[in-house]
């Protein structure tokens, strides 16, 4: 009898073993795993990219999941740091077994976990649609390991550089973090100014971390005295806003551009509210760069998708996030349910289940690559379609601009309303 | 005591003072070139490959070791690609970038004392990037810090100094108190004495009969000695008073003694003023008070006198 019992553990030690090596979890459960910013002065982010993605995720579930497993999203806080964005990488790899990894924020931050994906080659796990444009993730040797939706900020920048020089606006001044993400920004617009043998007229920076209430009036001053034509500001909401209150203050009127990475329905709140203050209009003249459409037009397909699952959503915190984090809260006076993150969240979202969707049968991690790279031509409802090749790591490439009129933002029908 | 006190800490603070600052540039500098060439070995490819946002998330992190100020990261054709600096490059950061050329084929890297816009005093430091064709990297190390550390390690020091100095002299005073006060009241007493009519010295002495009593050094011994000088002499006083009192009495008693006897003998001269045939005179002058003989003179008969 001996002999038999050997052999009966023998084998439940080997499926238990095969188990946890080849997939996430139970069988039941795909469980993919996010670090963000959901504390600090870039806790909006986290939180709209979250909602988005969790919008479609609960539909996604009620309506059979994939193939009928459900999928989990646990997300932790990074603040927008670098340490803590490592180590719930390594967190979510080693001791939750995700699936792969999604939606994480900033340029800082992606920057440094790709190496750990790099070490982690061998599981497969890939970062799909991170929010950031910088280059590090769509260049080699790290492109390999990452998924992009958004096109980039050189993609970005270019687009703006490119409109305002069309419109006779070539003196061109940068306001940006001083910190890799603004770097990008700043690298994008002086690539496209140099294109035309132009180059940036007057450059200033802020400190990371740098509140609404701060003064930015030595920013403006250098900015100002190189009489620009137009100000790209590559920040965070609170800075950007700051910084454009304290321009139109200081007598700076020309318009001020923003990438998409700016948190646009927060910087704009953060002007009204001073604007009521002030009895002053600290909106005009500007324009907003977006690498999604604008969530106020319902002829396209996905925002009306997107507007339907996000009013039926019920806002909340990542359990992960809630229990642990003193700093993070549902951020308050969301005037509107809906903005540019949060649509983005919900297409990565949308097609991120399309891509475990087509994994099919063979749900394994090594399938992941060549199943992203098949994908040519998806219609994810925006009117452009999605593609991945073998040399393509980036879904879309197509910029949209917008304005603020009345309190909202409007897309950019016509560049010439800003001529000088 | 003061100026003494004062030569001390200024000595001493500037010995202090002097070995910090020789110490923490060495450091300073060594840091710095450290961080420099690092970052030199480690930026040739994203400087050939033309990698901003990948240079400033490197020199980012190399900002908190503490006394960098500033790092800038300039490439091959002379611009700087990357930096750390906000709201703006200082204007002799951007002309030092502009200069650099061919003196740095060499790999060593330079140090350049550097201040700028009321900003500061850094220690500049470059160090080429294969061999500057790749371009350069400049760390800036702020002096300030070295100044702070300097001026609140004096500080602290002129404060400790100063507090051991308030100690000491409170110690002393109170030693010295111990030893002066009863010195004073002593003088203070010899002096009262010497003014005094002598009629209160038993009070003058009970003043300081408790230093007498407790003290068991030198200034007791004085105590001592004056209580018991002091009370032979309240005792001598008294021992003259009553002399002078008892004398007093007895030259009273003599007195009445001298009245009355002089009170017996004659008073009239010439005692017989109808007796013309004589005339008598007598005066007695006793060697002290009275006098053993006396005089006197009667009619034995009508024609007869005796004395």
């Amino acid at each position: 009898m001996r002999p038999f019992y050997i052999y009966i553990l023998g084998i439940c030690l080997i499926s238990l073993i095969y188990n946890t090596n080849t997939l996430a979890q139970d069988d039941d459960k795909i469980l993919i795993g996010m670090s963000a910013a959901f504390s600090g002065p870039s806790r909006n982010l986290g939180y709209e990219l979250y909602s988005g993605m969790m919008a479609y995720l609960d539909y996604a579930n009620k309506n059979g999941g994939v193939n009928g497993k459900k999928i989990e999203l646990i997300a932790y806080d990074d603040g927008y740091n670098p340490l803590p964005a490592i180590n719930n990488t390594l967190r979510l790899i080693d001791q939750d077994n995700v699936f792969l990894l999604v939606s994480y924020v900033g340029t800082p931050t992606v920057t440094r976990v790709l190496p750990v994906l790099k070490i982690y080659e061998d599981k497969d796990i890939f970062l799909f649609f991170p929010f950031t444009g910088a280059e590090p993730q769509r260049q080699a040797p790290y492109k390999d390991y990452v998924f992009n939706l958004r096109p980039s900020y050189i993609q970005e920048t270019a687009g703006l550089v490119r409109n305002f020089v069309g419109i006779g606006r070539p003196r061109i001044a940068v306001f940006y973090k001083a910190d890799a993400y603004g770097r990008s920004g700043w690298d994008g617009v002086r690539r496209e100014l140099h294109k035309s043998g132009l180059d940036i007229v007057a450059e200033a920076t802020y400190r990371r971390g740098a509140e609404f209430e701060s003064s930015f009036g030595e920013q403006v001053d250098i900015i100002k005295s190189a009489a620009p034509d137009a100000v790209i500001s590559i920040g965070a909401y609170e800075a950007s806003a700051g910084f454009i209150r304290d321009a139109r203050e200081g007598g700076l009127d020309v318009p001020i551009a923003n990438v998409s990475f700016v948190g646009s329905e927060s910087m704009l709140e953060l002007l009204l509210q001073a604007g009521e203050k002030n009895s002053k209009d600290y909106t005009h003249n500007l324009i907003n760069s977006e690498v999604v459409p604008n969530y106020i037009d319902s002829s396209i397909p996905a925002v009306r998708e997107y507007r339907e699952l996000m009013s039926r959503y019920t806002p909340r915190l990542p359990e992960a996030v809630d229990t642990g984090n003193s700093h993070a809260h549902v951020p308050e006076n969301k005037q509107d349910k809906y903005g540019f993150v949060s649509f983005e969240g919900f297409l990565n979202a949308k097609l991120l289940v399309e891509v475990l969707k087509r994994l099919g049968d063979e749900f394994n991690n090594s399938e992941i690559k060549r199943t992203v790279q098949n994908i040519s031509d998806y219609d994810i409802g925006l009117g452009e379609y999605v593609s991945f090749s073998a040399g393509n790591n980036q879904g879309l490439s197509r910029v949209y601009y917008n304005t603020a009129i009345d309190g909202s933002y409007v897309p950019i029908k016509n560049w010439s309303v800003f001529e000088k | 005591m003061i100026i003494l006190f004062g030569i001390v800490a200024t000595a001493t603070s500037a010995l202090s003072g002097w070995n910090i600052y020789r110490g923490l540039s060495d450091e300073f500098k060594a840091k710095g070139s450290f961080i420099a060439l690092s970052i030199s070995d480690s930026s040739v490819d994203m400087l050939i490959n033309s990698e901003p946002a990948t240079l400033q998330s490197v020199i980012d992190e190399y900002l908190n070791i503490l006394g960098v100020a500033y790092i800038v990261i300039v490439d091959g054709a002379g611009d700087i690609v990357s930096h750390t600096f906000v709201p703006g490059i200082p204007g002799r950061i951007a002309e030092l970038s502009d200069q650099l050329d061919s003196k740095y084929l060499n790999l060593n890297s330079e140090i350049l004392p550097l201040t700028y816009d009321n900003i500061g005093d850094f220690l500049n430091i470059t160090s080429p990037v294969l061999g500057g064709v790749a371009g350069y990297v400049m760390v800036g190390m702020d002096r300030g810090i070295i100044r702070s550390q300097i001026i609140s390690i004096v500080l602290k020091q002129q404060v400790l100094i100063f507090v051991i100095f308030i100690l000491t002299i409170a110690f002393s005073y109170l030693l010295i108190g111990r030893i002066s006060s009863p010195l004073n009241i002593l003088a203070d007493n010899a002096s009262k004495l010497a003014r005094s009519d002598l009629s209160n010295i038993d009070e003058l002495s009970a003043e300081i009969e408790p230093i007498a009593q407790s003290s068991k050094d030198e200034i007791g011994d004085l105590a001592r000695s004056f209580v018991h000088m002091e009370r032979r002499l309240s005792e001598s006083i008294r021992n003259l008073t009553e002399t002078v009192a008892v004398k007093e009495r007895i030259q009273g008693e003599l007195n009445v003694a001298r009245e009355i006897q002089l009170s017996i003998l004659p008073q009239q001269f010439p005692p017989f003023p109808h007796v013309k045939e004589i005339s008598i005179d007598a005066k007695i002058v006793p060697a002290k008070e009275v006098g053993g003989d006396l005089y006197d003179f009667f009619f034995l008969s009508p024609k007869v006198i005796t004395r």
